[in-house]
């Protein structure tokens, strides 16, 4: 059976995931879904707003999945597989995990991408996360929670758009600075298509592959945080680096060892699609989350005419032009020894 | 790709860029077309890249010291120990790859 694709859905409090989900759990397209609400408080309610079969939705309500209730997430996941395998719940092709508005979704990042038990089972799809376009320039200024689950998202989804209170322009160049490949998309009531949030193709190569073409079509420069639009939350950057040259794949696993032990945690989210000398007609899709990377995912051929090597790091205060000259360097190095090696 | 690389600007980019990952201060500074000298928390080390006969390599010494410089094959390995004698504090941890893909 094919790996069943997991969305995580977060942003924080009351930005409007349980109203997104639910609006997504009516639509055709979402039938075949199950769900795992995350709840903090020793009664969970977000699962009574949201309308689906419930047989389908699991609650985790001990805890916040970032914090302190891994296992159990892994351990539900792998009881809602057993129960479809033996029939004892609707067939699902989908699960969908919504956050508490207060995690950190790396973690729970990290934990999908290295349960050796999930492996094989599971593929993960993406992260959307919801920010509300009336509070959130002022949750981002106080929460720095916020910042991370818009820094990491896949896709952006801005809700509340249609109250008269909603200052979008200004969050559209905030999001923008924050995490420029994620596309920014809006849902008023929790309205929209859910193929415009799921099934993006990031790390299935069999997928339409929208993610790599928003990552081709952003910007290839740094966004530095610190200058007025993002004074409150100066400690998080994106950079987007554009090679046209091949990378030798020993370089590039260099750069990622180098990556996990001296930026570590400051790392939140590193995408990329790569061109490596050795397989230069079809490309590598590596995502990491701090020190854990999936494997490299080959897609069957460039998804546009654009053949460079496309890598957008958002990290928590790192110099983003370092990984341009660390991966130059170790090409360089790897380049050299080949040279030395051939002659 | 250029023939000639240019590793002093390189390596003093390099450096310079891995200070502040390490939130250390100090500053870099090019002494020569492979070498460089960092100053950090009252130390100064010099990286060089070495390319004497046979493969290149890269030796840090600190001033001061008696011990010999230490060579070190890569890149890698000399910026964990740059590292290290700077005393930046470690966060990071070795890199997971996780389960799955297609290879």
């Amino acid at each position: 059976m094919a790996a069943t694709p997991i969305s995580v859905i977060t942003g924080f409090l009351g930005s409007g995931k349980t109203t997104l989900l639910s609006k997504l759990l009516r639509h055709p397209d979402m039938a075949q879904t199950a769900v795992i609400i995350n709840e903090f408080g020793a009664v969970g309610l977000d699962h009574m707003l949201v309308e689906a079969s419930d047989e389908n939705i699991v609650q985790l309500n001990s805890g916040c999945l970032c914090c302190t209730i891994r296992g159990d997430l892994v351990f539900t996941l792998l009881d809602l597989l057993d129960r479809r395998r033996r029939g004892a719940v609707m067939p699902f092709e989908r699960i969908v995990i919504e956050t508490t508005g207060l995690a950190d979704p790396t973690p729970i990042l990290q934990a999908l991408m290295t349960d050796t038990a999930l492996a094989g089972a599971i593929q993960l799809d993406g992260v959307v996360t919801t920010v509300d376009a009336v509070n959130g320039a002022a949750t981002f200024d106080r929460h720095g929670e916020s910042v991370k689950q818009a820094a990491v998202a896949d896709r952006i989804v801005l809700t509340k758009t249609d109250l008269p209170e909603a200052d979008t322009d200004a969050l559209h160049s905030r999001l923008n600075t924050l995490n420029p490949a994620a596309p920014l998309l809006t849902a008023i009531q929790g309205d929209i298509a859910p193929g415009r949030l799921f099934d993006g193709g990031m790390y299935d190569p069999s997928a339409k592959p929208a993610d790599v073409q928003a990552w081709l079509a952003a910007e290839p420069h740094a966004h530095e945080h610190g200058h007025d639009i993002n004074r409150h939350s100066d400690d998080i950057r994106a950079h987007s680096m554009v090679r046209e040259r091949p990378i030798h794949a020993v370089a590039l696993t260099l750069f990622l060892e180098i990556l996990a032990e001296h930026c570590g945690p400051d790392l939140l989210r590193m995408k990329g699609l790569v061109k490596l000398v050795e397989s230069s007609d079809r490309p590598a899709v590596i995502h990491g989350v701090q020190n854990v990377f999936h494997p490299p995912v080959w897609l069957d051929r460039w998804p546009t005419e654009d053949r460079n090597s496309k890598l957008v790091f958002i990290t928590k205060d790192l110099p983003g032009v370092w990984f341009e000259t660390l991966l130059e360097a170790l090409d360089a190095e790897v380049t050299e020894a080949h040279k030395r090696q051939a002659n | 790709m250029s023939e000639t690389i240019d590793w002093g600007e390189r390596l003093e980019m390099l450096l310079t860029g891995a200070l502040a990952v390490w939130r250390l201060e100090g500053r870099v500074v090019r002494d020569g077309p492979t070498l460089c000298t960092i100053q950090s928390i009252g130390l100064a080390l010099t990286v060089q890249r070495v390319t004497n006969d046979g493969d290149p390599y890269w030796e840090i010494s600190t001033a001061g010291s008696e011990l010999p410089p230490l060579p070190y094959a890569g890149i890698q390995g000399m910026l964990r120990a740059v590292r290290q004698t700077l005393g930046a504090e470690t966060t990071g941890s070795r890199l997971v790859i996780g389960p799955g893909g297609n290879g």
